[in-house]
């Protein structure tokens, strides 16, 4: 089955009222734990707010500890907050409507030794009560799908090897096309031809009309694929990151230039204003050339800001899109955030060039 | 494919089913009203009582035992061997007896299949006198002391235990004793 | 109940080789003993605890702790069907096995001279399925409460404190501690009483009470099921 054929079923809701606010929506989510037996009360997730879109493929992404996992475990019902709302498709995570149209991948996959690879996604067909009339179909074609053949799907699974566990659980979360699809860690483990299948897969999946909501610590693996991003830390939404492309949205630029020119910082804003663009910040090399971040409205203003640059007597000898900025989120903390070009405080990030492999 | 509509289930993953509730309230409901009836009913004269002693047990008898002429007649109508419990309401040893043999299933399944059970209540103390039949049954297996079982075949005896060594003891003593005569 | 989720179970345990290496020692022992008393009758196979022990123990815990549940709850599965399909998976298997050797120590019996009266073979039969019924659901019980293999201690655990404040209150004199005391023995050890009550000696207290015990673990376990909380500690 050609992956890009994925379909995608209209949600069957029992209730006849239009759907209030369709996708996920997570009003000021808070959960507690308290450390050990009389240990102080820490907040897993603090007062968490969040909207995505059907349709949308959402990354999170945060350091170690920052409540990812606890969020990925209120949205799938597994964790009640202690405090705020989570509605999915208008419904609560918790009901098993939603959970029909829900697929998992959790990050440490646990299978039962002794099943086969086929024999564990008809388990969870059946689980997920999809029709026991397309069932050994549908298993099939999930096994190809992820590039495993019938006779690995005879095998019991102890004799799989991590990447292929990983694989499995990829097929389980996307059998009977889910409308909704939590992937924690996709790719650990996975060897390179498995990172490459998933990015197709997901890749497949972004624009078909799947809301993914997807953890990883894969900054570039997250940028290529994701709508937005939210970045968690200490228990709290940090930031939300816009990463569409487009040529309508502004794009961040990295323009290194040589020794020779008095380049200094006054002159990289004028020459940037000059051109319509925004002006992030410079270093000096020590070999006396330097680099210097800046923001462009568009294609157009990208050219202007380089013409203008070139003309102030900037050596410029190199423009790269500004790639890491989802690194920096990691790096600053309460960021210094420039400012940014549009009142709207979203920042930007170039189109991935085309031909870099996707 | 979508999922059709009649399959699609309803309702949230947590939730007590309605019918657990009510099915566990009945039960409770009536454990406590057939416990109340039953004690009343059997409390039979082998117990002499709900109270003895400083001790509460609310133990159910599973053995069926016969009166001493009901149970000499159905010995010789089935010809099974006769188990006489020799015993009285203020020993201890006693009640340990009951309570560990006699009012488990297994044990008194196997005493009630191979055998015609007899309980014989020593009243000296409370009455200051037993019956002729009960004083007949002691001074013929000369009991001197309570509990003593005796199984007796016909005219011999072919076990006696006399206080109560304990469960495994007792068991397998009662279980040699009763290998069928054929 | 979740037919998948049932059978799921079956071939699970069946492929747990310690399990069932245990299960035929708890099945084939009392056999052999019996072959080797035929005058103790069918008393030797005392009572289904043993199998059902060997098949219930970490019915729930152990999905708890190695992670398998919340692979289980991302799908449309109510957490009480889950609970009620294991019971009635385990009570099944434990049931139909302990029936199975109960008809085997008749046969074994009848072969050594020691015919037991039919009725009361099939009262006994009758009386470990209800048995299990009771053990099993407080294993369930059990199970929820603790992870791994943890019910067996459980189990362990309300058996001696039973034991103990039962003799305290044959010490002491202390009723009331008789008294639970008693209700902890009753809940790990059921008294089924159809003995009883074919022969008219009472027996529909017992019978009753072991549902209820039963009813009641099976609520309870239900309910700690739906509070749990499935969190995972993991690197992120």
């Amino acid at each position: 089955m050609p992956a890009s054929s994925i379909a995608v079923p209209q949600a069957v809701w029992h209730d006849a009222a239009p759907l209030m606010t369709p996708g996920i929506v997570v009003e000021n989510l808070t959960k507690t734990y308290r450390r050990g037996f009389s240990g102080e009360r820490f907040h897993a997730l603090n007062t968490v707010s969040l909207n995505v879109r059907s349709g949308e493929v959402f990354g999170v992404i945060g350091p170690n500890g920052a409540g990812k996992t606890t969020l990925f475990g209120c949205l799938l019902g597994f964790l009640r907050p202690d405090a705020g709302r989570i509605t999915i498709d208008g419904h609560a995570p918790d009901d098993l409507a939603v959970r029909a149209v829900t697929g998992y991948l959790p990050e440490r996959l646990v299978l039962d030794r002794w099943m086969t690879g086929f024999g564990f996604l008809a388990y969870h067909h059946a689980l997920a009560r999809l029709p026991a009339a397309t069932r050994r179909d549908d298993c099939a074609a999930a096994l190809a799908r992820i590039g495993l053949d019938p006779e690995a799907g005879q095998r019991a699974v102890r004799s799989y090897s991590r990447g292929m566990l990983q694989r499995l659980g990829l097929a389980q979360a996307l059998l009977g096309s889910p409308r909704f699809v939590f992937l924690d860690e996709p790719a650990s483990g996975v060897d390179p031809a498995g990172v490459v299948l998933f990015r197709r897969l997901l890749g497949d999946l972004k624009g078909s009309g799947v809301t993914v909501i997807l953890n990883s610590h894969q900054l570039e693996q997250v940028e290529r694929v994701c709508n937005r991003v939210a970045f968690v830390k200490g228990g709290r939404v940090e930031a939300i990151e816009t990463l569409d492309a487009g040529s309508a949205h502004a794009r961040g630029l990295r323009i290194r230039w040589a020794a020779g020119g008095a380049v200094t910082a006054e002159l990289l804003r004028t020459a940037a204003e000059r051109g319509g663009a925004g002006f992030v910040e410079a270093t000096q090399a020590d070999s006396g050339g330097g680099a210097g971040r800046f923001t462009a409205r568009d294609d157009e203003g990208a050219a202007r800001l380089l013409r203008a640059l070139i003309e102030a007597g900037v050596p410029v000898v190199e423009a790269t899109p500004d790639e890491g900025r989802l690194e920096r989120l990691f790096l600053s903390d309460a960021a210094a955030s420039p400012p940014p070009v549009s009142v709207e405080a979203t920042r930007f990030m170039p189109p991935a060039v085309p031909g870099s492999g996707s | 494919m979508p999922p059709p509509a009649d399959s699609a289930p309803r309702g949230a993953t947590r939730g007590v089913p309605i019918a657990l509730i009510a099915i566990a309230v009945l039960l409770l409901v009536a454990r406590i009203a057939v416990g109340m009836y039953e004690r009343g009913r059997f409390a039979s004269a082998s117990r002499g009582g709900p109270f003895q002693g400083n001790v509460q047990f609310n133990v159910q008898d599973k053995v069926r035992w016969q009166t001493i002429e009901a149970g000499e007649a159905l010995a010789l109508r089935t010809g099974k061997p006769i188990l006489y419990d020799f015993t009285a309401e203020w020993c201890g040893p006693c009640k340990a007896l009951e309570h560990e043999v006699f009012a488990q299933e297994g044990a008194a399944a196997m005493i009630s299949g191979n055998f015609v059970p007899i309980r014989v209540t020593d009243r000296q103390r409370e009455d200051g006198r037993n019956t002729a039949d009960v004083a007949r049954l002691q001074s013929r297996y000369q009991v001197n002391g309570f509990p003593t079982l005796v199984v007796a075949r016909g005219d011999s005896v072919a076990l006696r235990i006399e206080g109560y060594p304990g469960k495994q003891q007792v068991m397998t003593q009662l279980m040699q004793a009763g290998l069928p005569f054929r | 109940m979740n037919r998948e989720l049932v059978i799921a179970f079956w071939r699970q345990r069946g492929s747990a080789a310690f399990r069932m290496a245990f299960l035929l020692l708890v099945f084939g022992f009392p056999l052999l003993m019996t072959a080797a008393m035929p005058g103790g009758g069918l008393g030797i196979v005392r009572d289904a605890v043993g199998i059902t022990m060997v098949l219930a123990a970490g019915m729930i815990g152990q999905d708890v702790s190695s992670g398998v549940l919340q692979l289980l709850f991302a799908r449309p599965v109510r957490r009480s069907e889950y609970v009620l399909s294991r019971w009635l998976s385990v009570a099944v298997a434990a049931g139909a096995i302990a029936v199975l050797q109960i008809a085997l120590a008749w046969l074994i019996l009848n072969a050594r001279g020691a015919p037991q009266e039919s009725g009361m073979v099939l009262l006994t039969m009758l009386q470990r399925v209800v048995e299990v019924i009771q053990i099993t659901a407080v294993m369930a019980m059990f199970s929820s409460l603790v992870n791994g293999v943890g019910d067996l201690g459980l189990w362990f655990a309300t058996t001696v404190v039973g034991g103990i404040l039962q003799l305290a209150a044959q010490a002491k004199g202390w009723g009331w501690v008789g008294r639970v005391g008693a209700e902890l023995n009753r809940i790990v050890g059921p008294d089924v009483g159809l003995v009883a009550l074919m022969r008219g000696t009472g027996g529909w207290s017992d019978l009753v009470t072991t549902l209820s015990i039963a009813a009641l673990a099976l609520l309870i376990a239900v309910v700690l099921v739906n509070r749990k909380e499935l969190s995972y500690a993991t690197t992120g």
